[in-house]
């Protein structure tokens, strides 16, 4: 059978979890960022610390860290040693430079402590090597813990260790004197927050928090709002119970809230309400916690450290973990990225890849169908079953021919019922006779039926079977669009129908869990006209259609090595060449690349071809490519479908470009209608897109491309209002490579 | 009062049949059909003359989803071609297309046909026995799908391929016994004697040609399910078979067509409703065999099979009417009613072996009788009913011949009379348009060529002047023909 279905979002999934597999043993991302210089990736560490992870930031911080070079030095040399360390014995290079950031925030701490001298770099260099091994280990064991991620826990077990054992040691006697809060520097309120921010990097010093602030606002504006809003919360909080403003406390421990909104907020979830409602919560927990480890750690004379940060943050993590089923805030140990790429992420997954959790399967039939009942339907699909869907074949609004007194009457029976996943038979009994017309077997109230595991290990029930029909065994491994049996009237099926719901275990008639179809046609009851869905629940009177694989396929495909060359004319000026270029990273990501470093990721699927994840360098070609052609259907009799690609695609004044930033913080999505119409020389795929900048002011752009069958795209256009862009293909070549000539194809 | 001047019918004599039912429960003729979809058979009449083909745009699209939908809900990769010799019509074919099936054609003409239609090369499946050489080359360069009829054909193909350097699948046909249907032996190669496998090794040794599909035809207007069940598992054997053998990969199975209309076939003992089996009871026995002899394709690493299917009269037949009109009453010697039609086995050929359903378009008068319905041809065979019950007929009065789509378009004759115009009914109602124009005396002669020798001197007719100028060179006679016979 033809593969019908493909799983974009498990391919994502497995891919990021493939990513992140190797992240953690290192392989690949090690390879990668070794030619990065030792610096550069001290610098990330830095910026590591506030979770932006760039070398500019990572600058920034730490040049702010030279508001007290003392500790600055003895951080710098953490890092180096940290990162000699790791290279000398070969560990695993983590992601963020885990332990150089560990090792450096020890250095920091010790170094804000106590005075740089020989007696105190012994007591360092053995510190940051502790504080490499302890973060090799403990990274490992959050992992399969939980997939937790380690943060600056090794940097405090050894920090106490330090703090502990420099207790011990008379020669380290050689305090620093307390730190005198810098007297005024904006007001009161903003020095406290911003000295809160320094203390980050044990600089409590408002220039410092001034300079860190902004590299994190450069970043990710919404990571600088998490921490603006964390610290107003935990520290309003704070002063409320405390009754008093606590100065000497704050300066410290102020940062645990910061870091624990930031954390919790934007990097593991994805931004939205809940999340942020969350990340001030665990503000909150985190002010509560840095009193209570303050009165412990005092009889020991030891400073609080991160632990409330990393307490609050690893206990609200796991505690989401534990949800049984998805909902937001989504969590994203896996693959941490900043607030806005996690919104953009999830956003395009959503918009095609159905809600997170729900489970995507492709239709348990041939042809053309309708839902006779759909979630939560009047009938019988009610909780816990109401994630379910019944199917029957209608013509001219019955069900059957002549008087619908005998079974062989109704369209659906007799016909075959196909696998809508692929998986594993549990289980099936076919042995129960069919129900007349108008009667039902509540004894049996599956009738026959076939269990199926998915890989994911949920279970696939399809009941009301045809006895005696089905045509496989247990344990026989099905793919999708394999014929199992046929459509029968058994069990509590007053009608000849199929129903299809997903359920979390083997028992017959367990609780059923969401799910939704992929890819396939659907003309809504209230519409006559036909949608390709990526993704959709359909409703009661939907008629859903399965897509099957064209030769439009072999028009998109995009091979390995393969340029364009296009002939691009902006608002009739003179025309210029431009490329675009098909690459393979090392992970296996096929990218389509333009000028400038510009590219765009995308799969190729049975069914589909989808591109995301555009960088941000610029190029307007790429950017009508993408427009034009960011998602395509290669099924036969897909003509209308809808994508949501990123806003960043759209032509933009920088006017406009401002006002959507300030209504649209995270990012947006993009309204796409596409429509595909067959021509003489192949097919036309004309978008309409639509952005909405502000409340009021919306913004549309046409595109158009032309495909040749054998040739591909030969020809991009978009107009909007103000521009008009045009992009001919001048001709193909794929890259030669050794034993393999380059071959050019000149078009026209 | 009723103006309206009464039947006057000739006294005679005829003896009295006890009751008037016969076993089937059919009485006397007293339903009638004065309008088609709406439309007044007698505006239709007045507007485009007697006799006339009325295509109905909805009874085809209906009918094509129909085969369509029975076979895609029971089989995944499922083709249709249009198989043009039933009706090749541009109407009929583009509405054919518009609904997603393919071309089939067998000649020269109806592959050029379907290509001026829009068809894409690829979408061609070409059948026939006489492809030549200039047809099979163009065929091969536009990437056509050539079925191989015989050993002649291969061996052209095979020279043609060398000559393009153009490697090309092509599918083979096969004949054998079903055992339930007569078998074609002459179209194909034969299974059971081995000429198939023989010719599977000569595609597979070939140099260019690539053996992908198998394509057989049991026969037509076959009503036994079971002769479907047979040839499916024939050829998914010989399919298995000649893949283990010459290690050929077969991406697509051909069963062609013969599904029964509902037309009556003459000598039929039963009526069409209880012997031909409706089109989801042929895709049920079809796809079934289909699914159940390839189920361990995918795990043998092998593709899918595209079935293809060629029906063409259970798509078209009763999509066509034909509205005529009565000429003449005559009594037979022996007592028995007939009547002269205006259109006779010229456009209605396929009336030598089926039973077309007849309506009235007026109510009934006077009493019924069996009846002889001939055409209007000075030719004895040219009976286009023998026995139908009948009321007595006026001059003029119309009649409704249905199910007369298939073949008797594309097989009429420019026989004696000229053929008529053909409507299509819109699917939107109360819109009408002329698909095919009448002949006229124009199209009866335009492809002649007089010699300069014969021609009258006081030739009267225009066209004919026209003829004479612009062929005045040409001395060689190239159709002999006669203009007339009076």
């Amino acid at each position: 059978m033809d593969k019908i279905i493909f799983d974009y979002k498990a391919d994502v999934l497995k891919k990021i979890k493939q990513i992140s597999q190797w992240k953690k043993q290192g392989v690949g991302l090690y390879q990668l960022s070794a030619d990065l210089l030792p610096f550069k990736r001290i610098l990330i560490a830095y910026s590591t610390i506030l979770f932006c992870r760039n070398e500019k930031t990572g600058f920034l911080f730490f040049m702010a860290t030279f508001v007290f070079p003392n500790a600055a030095f003895s951080g710098l040399l953490a890092a180096i040693i940290g990162s000699l360390t790791s290279r000398l014995f070969n560990f695993p290079n983590q992601s963020g430079e885990l332990h150089i950031y560990n090792s450096l925030l020890v250095g920091l701490s010790l170094g804000i402590v106590y005075h740089f001298d020989f007696h105190l770099l012994s007591l360092i260099v053995l510190g940051f090597i502790l504080s490499v091994l302890v973060t090799v280990t403990l990274s490992d064991v959050f992992w399969r813990l939980e997939h937790l991620p380690v943060l600056s826990f090794p940097f405090v077990i050894v920090a106490l260790g330090c703090a502990f054992a420099a207790q011990g040691y008379g020669s380290l006697s050689h305090y620093l004197y307390p730190l005198a809060p810098y007297d005024y520097f904006i007001n009161t309120e903003i020095d406290a927050f911003l000295t809160a921010m320094g203390s980050t990097f044990f600089i409590p010093d408002p220039r410092a928090g001034l300079l860190i602030f902004i590299g994190v606002v450069m970043t990710s504006r919404y990571l600088g709002l998490l921490a603006v809003c964390g610290y107003i919360v935990g520290h309003s909080l704070f002063q409320w119970l405390s009754g008093s403003p606590h100065n000497d406390l704050f300066l410290w421990s102020g940062f645990n809230f910061i870091l624990t909104a930031m954390a919790i907020g934007g990097v593991f979830t994805v931004p939205g309400i809940r999340s942020f409602v969350l990340a001030m919560i665990g503000a909150s927990l985190a002010s509560l916690l840095t009193a209570s480890i303050q009165s412990m750690m005092i009889i020991y004379g030891v400073p609080v450290l991160a632990l409330p940060f990393l307490l609050t943050t690893l206990t609200v993590l796991m505690a989401l973990k534990k949800r049984q089923s998805f909902s937001a805030p989504y969590l994203l140990l896996e693959n941490p990225e900043l607030p806005e790429v996690n919104y953009e992420n999830s956003r395009l997954l959503s918009a095609r890849g159905g809600a997170p959790g729900s489970i995507p399967l492709s239709v348990p039939f041939l042809d053309k169908w309708q839902v006779y009942q759909g979630f939560c339907g009047k009938y019988t699909h009610q909780y816990p079953w109401q994630y379910a869907l019944d199917f029957i074949v209608v013509d001219n609004e019955r069900s059957f021919s002549n008087d619908g007194k005998q079974l062989g009457d109704y369209y659906c029976y007799g016909l075959p019922v196909v696998s809508p996943c692929y998986g594993t038979v549990y289980k099936f009994d076919d042995s129960h006779h069919d129900n007349l017309p108008g009667e039902v077997d509540i004894k049996n109230n599956w009738g026959n039926y076939l269990l199926i595991q998915l890989n994911s290990g949920h279970f696939v029930l399809l009941a009301h079977l045809k006895k005696g029909s089905i045509k496989v065994f247990s344990g026989e491994h099905i793919v999708p669009g394999q014929v199992l049996a046929q459509c029968g009237n058994s069990g509590r099926s007053p009608q000849p129908h199929i129903h299809m719901h997903v359920q979390a275990d083997q028992y017959l008639g367990s609780r059923t869990l969401p799910f939704h179809l992929f890819g396939v046609n659907c003309s809504k009851s209230d519409n006559r006209s036909t949608q390709f869905y990526l993704s959709i629940i359909p409703s009661e009177k939907d008629t859903v259609s399965m897509i099957l694989n064209d030769s439009i396929a072999q028009t998109f495909h995009l091979p390995i090595g393969l340029s364009m060359n296009f002939n691009v004319t902006i608002n009739d000026q003179q025309a210029i060449e431009q490329q675009l270029k098909v690459e393979l990273d090392l992970l296996g990501q096929f990218k389509l690349s333009g000028k400038n470093g510009s590219c765009a990721s995308f799969v190729e699927e049975t069914g589909l071809q989808a591109f995301f994840d555009r960088n941000k360098k610029e190029d307007k070609l790429l950017d009508i490519w993408l427009l034009a052609l960011g998602l395509n259907p290669t099924g036969n009799e897909v003509v209308n479908w809808q994508d949501k690609p990123a806003a960043s695609l759209f032509p933009l004044s920088v006017k406009d470009k401002f006002l959507f930033n300030v209504f649209h913080p995270l990012g947006g999505g993009i309204e796409s209608q596409y429509r595909r119409i067959k021509i003489d020389r192949g097919w036309l795929q004309q978008g309409k897109h639509t952005l909405q900048i502000s409340p009021t002011k919306k913004k549309t752009v046409i595109t158009e491309a032309v495909l040749e069958l054998k040739t591909g795209c030969v020809s991009l256009l978009m107009h909007a209002d103000d521009v008009r862009i045009e992009a001919k293909l001048i001709q193909k070549h794929s890259k030669a490579d050794f034993g393999i000539p380059e071959l050019v194809y000149h078009y026209q | 009062m009723n103006n309206e001047k009464k039947l006057w019918l000739k006294p005679m004599i005829k003896a009295h049949k006890l009751g008037v039912l016969n076993k089937f429960a059919y009485g006397t003729k007293k339903e009638f059909i004065n309008d088609l979809e709406g439309r007044e058979v007698n505006d239709l009449i007045s507007e485009y003359g007697s006799p006339l083909f009325v295509l109905s745009e909805s009874k085809l699209r209906q009918n094509v989803k129909r085969l369509m939908s029975a076979f895609k809900m029971r089989y995944p990769k499922v083709i249709y071609g249009w198989s043009y010799k039933t009706n090749y019509l541009s109407s009929v074919c583009n509405i054919l297309h518009q609904e997603g099936a393919w071309a089939e054609v067998v000649s020269q003409f109806e592959y050029e046909k379907a290509r001026q239609q829009g068809v894409p090369a690829e979408h061609i499946l070409f059948n026939g026995l006489n492809k030549n050489i200039e047809i099979l080359k163009r065929a091969v360069l536009e990437g056509a799908r050539i079925h191989l009829d015989n050993l002649d054909e291969f061996y052209l193909l095979d020279s043609i391929t060398k000559d393009t350097k153009k490697n090309i699948k092509v599918a083979m046909r096969l004949n054998f016994d079903t055992g339930f249907s007569e078998p074609w032996s002459r179209f194909g190669f034969n299974v059971e004697n081995g000429q198939a496998l023989d010719m599977a090794y000569k595609i597979a040794n070939s140099d260019y040609l690539e053996l992908s599909g198998l394509h057989s035809h049991i026969g037509t207007f076959v009503l036994d399910l079971r002769a479907y069940e047979a040839q499916m598992k024939i050829m998914c054997d010989f399919m298995h078979s000649i893949e283990y053998e010459t290690d050929c990969v077969i991406d697509c199975i051909d069963i062609g067509g013969g599904f029964a209309s509902k037309n009556s076939l003459q000598g039929s003992y039963l009526t069409p409703d209880q012997v031909s089996p409706e089109i989801e009871q042929y895709a049920q026995i079809i796809c079934d065999t289909l699914i159940n002899e390839t189920k361990n394709r995918i795990a043998q690493g092998k593709p899918e099979i595209t079935l293809i299917i060629e029906s063409g009269r259970a798509i078209v037949d009763d999509a066509f009417h034909l509205i005529t009109s009565v000429v003449s009453n005559k009594r037979l010697k022996d007592g028995r009613a007939s009547l002269v039609v205006d259109a006779g086995v010229n456009i209605l050929f396929t009336s030598f072996w089926y039973n077309h359903p007849i309506s009235l378009t007026n109510s009934p008068r006077g009493v019924s009788e069996d009846t002889i319905i001939y055409g209007p041809l000075c030719m004895n065979i040219d009976v286009v009913r023998t026995h139908v019950n009948l009321p007595p007929l006026k001059i003029g009065d119309s009649l409704i011949i249905s199910h007369v789509g298939a073949y008797n378009l594309t097989q009429s004759m420019q026989f004696i009379e000229y053929r008529p115009n053909v409507v299509m009914l819109h699917e939107e109602k109360s819109k009408v348009s002329l698909i095919k124009k009448g002949d006229d005396l124009h199209d009866m002669t335009r492809n002649e060529y007089l010699p300069e020798h014969l021609m009258i001197n006081n030739a009267s007719s225009t066209s004919s002047v026209d003829l004479i100028k612009d062929h005045s060179n040409i001395s060689i006679l190239k159709q002999s023909s006669v203009v007339s016979f009076v």
